[in-house]
């Protein structure tokens, strides 16, 4: 059986303050095929960002387990210490926001990463090419970030998350600065995505109507987390 | 790699080129000091050049002429021609005066010499030397008097004959030369009711013709340190060699003044540092949601601290050729002389990259220490 894109075991995270220590993660354990899209969900102060912080490899855990693609990345500590290069090579990130670096034009954010990984220029050119086709800006990849729609923003940012080739993408509230037409064409592209790219995808969101899209939901709540299946 | 530093250059080019010329223009501004600096120590040479005497024989107990008043008389220059190795000795008068120029007053220093004789002007630059013994004069052309201007000075009419180049007292002004014979009458003649007041007082009238030094060329394989130990000695005057009196200009006359430019040159390098600084750290500050993001999809360290050095020293190479250029263009309507050096302007480009790598320093422990989260839940 294929090992799960992530495997998150037992999962604490604490914040020391003077007076006393935080609990915001509680022992959270969940893991997610590759392909598979769920949705994040829970009230404000549930502990969303620090989960997904963690998962980004951004935010070290308290203890616990993460294994990514059955190669485990922490255990009570990084297994790997270079965490920003597991996250240039492993991770995609989208966010709320399109986050692009305005003095890059679109190629030069999508190519950044695989220039830092070492590719070719060849090679990170033609995936540069093949992203754009596949999201339908071929003809924006010499245009500056500030010349572009809110939507094709989005689309050069999910390119640029997919420029490394990434085993597990983590976006947070893609949508939440689109209208519903384009929330929608977002969703469905993202959803396109991890199943042809067999990329797992944890997509922080608060639109219910999107629920459509998703494989699974993921709810916190307190520091707890409960995943539920939403399409076999 | 694409190189992120002139890519956001080239994205906000105005911006980048208008703090070049702001920061460029306060380095502009330490080249001129330090030329002021440089002006005053060429000026101060310049007349010791252009008289270029291997000794000047003054007052006794008097550092004269130029840094004390020093008055002897004219004839110590027979005495003096006498010694042996003394090659040419001759008389030479210095005084301040204030002449109309068009209706305009400047000062100026009339140097009195002996037509054919050491202290003759030597960069004449429009037409010729002082032939006559009387009413002629060379003027600098700083002062914008045309040849054939007529000029009053004391009692007399003197004629402009030639003009100079760069002809500058140790104090900057500009120079004027008259025949020795005038320039005597002019500092030392009284006038008649002065004189008849002299007499009734019992003050006897001086015939004898007074000098403010003599200058004197020695002969080859003759010891002039020798010469001007037995001048002091045995003639009971001060004398100085070339060097002594170059030293006695440029330290004790000037050396104040420098010392004042020194230090507001200190400042201003300081100043600039600081503001040199602020920019590099302001421009890291501006882009400090971006390194973020960078520091959030991976980018290494190194990366990002290459950026800001890499726009740190662009900034300070571009401001250094702004600062070069703004002060050369504005060297020449200063009313002192300006001497831009290379050799400064190099010193200065040492300083410029040195504060920017330093100044960027504060920029970069910012961006090393952004947090990456900081591109989440935004």
């Amino acid at each position: 059986m294929e090992a799960p894109a992530i495997k998150v075991e037992n999962l604490f995270k604490e914040f020391k303050t003077k007076e006393n220590i935080l609990q915001v993660i509680k022992g959270i354990s969940f893991e997610l095929q590759k392909g598979e899209i769920s949705m994040l969900v829970g009230p404000s102060g549930s502990g969303k960002t620090t989960l997904l912080t963690m998962l980004g490899c951004i935010l070290e855990p308290t203890s616990g387990k993460m294994s990514l693609s059955g190669k485990i990345i922490y255990e009570n500590k990084w297994i790997l210490k270079d965490t920003r290069k597991l996250r240039r090579e492993k991770l995609g990130f989208i966010f709320q926001t399109h986050n692009l670096i305005p003095f890059l034009n679109v190629e030069e954010n999508i190519t950044l990463l695989p220039q830092l990984n070492g590719v070719s220029k060849f090679e990170y050119t033609k995936k540069a090419n093949e992203l754009l086709n596949y999201l339908g800006i071929e003809d924006k990849n010499k245009y500056m970030i500030g010349s572009l729609s809110g939507g094709q923003s989005q689309r050069v940012a999910i390119a640029r998350s997919l420029a490394n080739n990434p085993q597990i993408i983590l976006a947070d509230e893609p949508t939440a600065a689109l209208d519903k037409e384009r929330a929608i064409s977002v969703m469905e592209l993202l959803r396109k995505i991890a199943k042809e790219q067999k990329v797992a995808m944890i997509v922080v969101t608060h639109d219910d109507r999107l629920l459509p899209f998703f494989d699974s939901v993921l709810n916190i709540e307190d520091g707890h987390l409960t995943k539920k299946i939403i399409k076999a | 790699m694409i190189n992120l530093a002139t890519k956001d250059i080239s994205h906000s080019l105005g911006k980048f080129i208008v703090t070049s010329i702001g920061v460029g223009m306060l380095l502009g501004i330490v080249l001129i000091m330090l030329g002021v600096y440089r002006g005053m120590i060429v000026d101060a040479k310049s007349l010791i050049n252009n008289v270029n005497a291997d000794l000047w024989i003054v007052q006794e107990d008097t550092i004269g002429p130029f840094a004390e008043s020093s008055k002897l008389f004219e004839d110590i220059k027979y005495q003096i021609r006498g010694i042996a190795g003394v090659k040419e000795a001759t008389g030479m008068t210095f005084q301040t005066l204030q002449i109309d120029t068009n209706g305009k007053i400047e000062r100026v220093t009339a140097v009195g010499y002996e037509i054919g004789k050491l202290g003759c002007p030597q960069n004449i630059v429009q037409g010729r030397g002082i032939l006559k013994p009387n009413y002629e004069m060379i003027v600098d052309k700083k002062l914008g008097i045309k040849l054939g201007t007529e000029i009053a000075l004391g009692r007399n009419l003197y004629t402009v004959v030639g003009i100079t180049k760069g002809s500058v007292s140790n104090s900057g002004e500009p120079l004027v030369f008259l025949s020795l014979s005038d320039a005597q009458e002019l500092q030392f003649l009284s006038s008649n009711n002065t004189t008849r007041n002299d007499r009734l007082r019992g003050v006897g009238t001086l015939n004898a013709p007074i000098v403010n030094t003599i200058v004197a060329t020695i002969l080859p394989n003759y010891d002039i340190d020798m010469i001007s130990k037995n001048i002091k000695r045995w003639k009971h005057k001060n004398s100085f060699t070339n060097d002594e009196q170059t030293v006695i200009l440029t330290k004790n006359v000037i050396e104040k003044s420098s010392k004042q430019i020194g230090m507001f040159t200190v400042i201003l390098i300081i100043v600039s540092s600081v503001i040199i600084s602020l920019i590099i750290y302001t421009m890291t500050i501006g882009k400090i949601k971006e390194i973020a993001i960078l520091k959030l999809i991976g980018m290494p360290n190194f990366e990002i601290v290459k950026m800001i050095v890499q726009q740190s020293l662009l900034l300070g190479f571009f401001a250094f050729i702004a600062g070069n250029i703004f002060a050369n263009v504005i060297s020449g309507k200063f009313p002192k002389n300006v001497v831009l050096l290379w050799s400064d302007s190099f010193l200065l480009f040492l300083v410029v990259i040195l504060v920017s790598v330093v100044g960027s320093l504060f920029g970069i422990y910012k961006a090393v220490n952004a947090n990456p989260a900081q591109a989440i839940g935004e």
